[in-house]
């Protein structure tokens, strides 16, 4: 087992990488993920592996493409704007079912938005990861700890369905420093080989093609729903959610990432006044936790999700439990993180029987609209 | 603690330099605060210079209003009025150099590595005319990248190379953040002191959390001697101190946290 080191989230994120076997790192600088892509061009160089700044993000997105056809472990990471960037990319890597590992440490948007940390890309993340009938894997760490950790799985999970993985992060969890203890490096030798990479036929075999253009309709339909197979085995096997406080809970608080820590100090709080709160954390995005959701919904009487947007999980949270119970909304947005307190009150609230959707906008936590 | 610690004096000018992510912020607010102590009575003055302008996150600028309810200015860089990533450095920043005196002295608090340095290149000169200085390298052997002593020589070699400004001390800073106990600081002791005699530098102080603070300082008086591999008479060759004589400085997270959670440290 490794010592424990300090390191913050962006640097974590990228070390991990390197330990699962990525050798080529291909981005373009934006806060606040810009310490990811600085700690790969120190150490890439030093290992034999590529470290390379694009022009762009689309010209990045192009080279993870490029590689990852043929067979690497590749990595890219940006922030909000230049994920919307990547888009294009990703879709076509979807649609050629090529993996790779993509970090989008959020900040707050639309448009060039702001470089605090924001929980705004949920929707683009795990619905449209650009065009086309198509997903991609999304996790949500909360530490960085967990940021280490599920980099690995990612390019596990990415290599085993071809498919590629997000890390949606945010500026809160790249910019923290926490202890960690990292991953031990995978053996490469022990990686499976990928036999529909391109890696030269040496006329032994017949050559692969990797395209993501099919022009006959039928050819088309025929390979999204064999891809739609795969979605469902991923929906199956894959999804992952943390479950705490739930053994006498009467209501439960559900939230992601950074948004879970805070979510996790308020239920202690609201504990300590005897209120019986749980806590549920999605660990995947896509696949949604649906069945883990949809048991705690038949045990408590209300949710509140907390987030740093506007609310977007809380429509699959709302799918997940069938509106079976009254599922509340608070949060914050445009880089400002909600406190602890301010969501003690929004699960008083809920357990005093109200539902509500409170925008910090309406007055915060006085007269929000339900 | 001791009077000793307590009575640990500032020069005219100090200047924190480092690594990224070794802790410098949090050690150049506490040392302002230290400092504060010791400013007491007739007309005087503190600085804090935030130079970092390479990363917008986690700075002494964080502190603007806390920092100026004490009295203390904090000449930080411009960006309207919130944390912009094009920032740009303050024309007082040259008086508060030039100007720094026992009765009005300036703590300046450089971004993280070579990186991090280069704004500190533009004032190297009036910093070389500055006799009252010292220039603090802080160090945090739980950073992967300065883990070493060697390491950490490189990175310090580098940003002297760009800022042109030569480091005068090291300074300890290891810690895990909350997780931190006596014993990583006890730990980090012979790493401290085999990184002085590579530099060929004394050793400021090495800082530990306030509540851990006598138990280090009783440690590296006693054992560090026999238990360790530090090179003794090396060290003594230099001017870096043997570990009894130490200085350990008992110092607080103020990163982090919120300022109304300080207040009870600085009333």
């Amino acid at each position: 087992m490794s010592e424990k080191v300090l390191m913050k989230g962006n640097e974590a994120l990228a070390e991990a990488a390197i330990r699962a076997g990525c050798r080529h790192f291909f981005g373009y600088p934006i806060t606040p993920q810009t310490e990811v892509a600085a700690y790969m061009a120190k150490r890439m160089p030093k290992i034999g592996g590529t470290y390379l700044q694009a022009e762009s993000e689309v010209a990045a997105i192009n080279m993870v493409y490029g590689a990852s056809a043929a067979g690497a472990r590749v990595m890219t990471s940006s922030s909000s704007p230049g994920v919307s960037l990547k888009m294009e990319g990703i879709s076509y890597m979807i649609g050629a079912n090529l993996p790779a590992v993509i970090i989008n440490v959020q900040r707050g948007g639309p448009g060039l938005g702001g470089i605090q940390p924001s929980q705004a890309d949920y929707w683009m993340a795990t619905r449209a990861m650009g065009h086309g009938d198509g997903h991609i894997i999304v996790f949500a760490p909360s530490t960085v700890q967990e940021m280490a950790d599920l980099v690995a799985k990612a390019f596990d999970l990415g290599d085993k369905y071809r498919i590629p993985v997000m890390i949606l992060a945010d500026g809160l969890l790249g910019q923290m420093m926490e202890p960690v203890i990292l991953p031990e490096p995978i053996d490469q030798e022990n990686l499976a080989d990928k036999d529909w990479a391109l890696t030269g036929h040496q006329d032994q075999r017949k050559h692969n093609t990797i395209s993501s253009l099919f022009l006959e309709p039928q050819e088309l339909e025929n390979d999204i729903l064999k891809r739609r197979e795969r979605y469902l085995i991923i929906e199956q096997a894959e999804p992952m959610a943390q479950v705490e406080y739930m053994d006498d809970a009467e209501v439960a608080v559900v939230a992601f990432g950074a948004a879970s820590r805070i979510a996790r100090s308020a239920v202690n709080k609201a504990r300590a006044n005897g209120v019986k709160v749980g806590l549920v954390r999605p660990v995947t995005l896509w696949p949604f936790p649906k069945d883990i959701l949809s048991a705690v919904g038949d045990k408590v009487k209300a949710l509140l999700c907390v987030e740093f947007s506007t609310g977007q999980m809380i429509e699959d949270v709302r799918l997940a439990v069938h509106d079976k119970v009254p599922v509340s909304f608070f949060g914050h947005t445009g880089g400002i993180v909600p406190t602890p307190d301010e969501v003690v009150v929004a699960i008083e609230r809920m357990v005093a029987g109200e539902q509500f959707h409170i925008l910090p906008f309406k007055s915060r936590l006085t007269g929000g609209a339900s | 603690m001791s009077e000793k610690n307590e009575s640990f004096s500032l020069p005219a000018l100090t200047i924190v330099v480092g690594h990224y992510g070794v802790g410098k912020t949090n050690l150049a607010l506490n040392l302002v605060l230290l400092q504060r102590k010791t400013l007491q009575g007739g007309k005087t003055s503190q600085a804090l210079v935030d130079l970092d302008i390479v990363n917008p996150y986690f700075r002494s600028g964080d502190f603007a209003r806390g920092l100026q309810t004490l009295g203390i200015s904090l000449l930080g860089p411009v960006h309207g009025a919130s944390n912009l990533d094009t920032p740009s450095l303050m024309p007082g920043i040259d008086v508060a150099i030039t100007e720094a005196s026992p009765k009005h002295p300036v703590i300046i608090d450089v971004g993280g590595d070579a990186d991090g340095a280069r704004a500190l290149a533009r004032y190297a000169s009036m910093i070389e005319n500055q006799p009252d200085r010292m220039v603090l390298y802080v160090v945090n052997s739980a950073r992967p990248e300065v883990s070493t002593p060697q390491a950490a020589l490189q990175i310090m070699r580098e940003i002297e190379e760009t800022s042109g400004v030569s480091i005068t001390h090291i300074a300890g800073n290891t810690h895990l953040k909350e997780q931190t106990t006596a014993e990583t600081v006890i730990a980090s002791l012979p790493y401290v002191l085999n990184l002085a005699v590579d530099a060929e530098l004394p050793v400021a102080f090495v800082a530990a959390p306030r509540s851990y603070a006598a138990e280090v300082q009783d440690a590296a008086a006693a054992g560090l001697r026999t238990t360790t591999p530090v090179d003794i008479q090396a060290v003594e060759a230099t001017n870096a101190q043997p570990a009894p004589t130490l200085c350990i400085l008992p110092i607080d997270i103020l990163v982090g946290c919120s300022w109304e959670a300080l207040s009870p440290l600085v009333s």
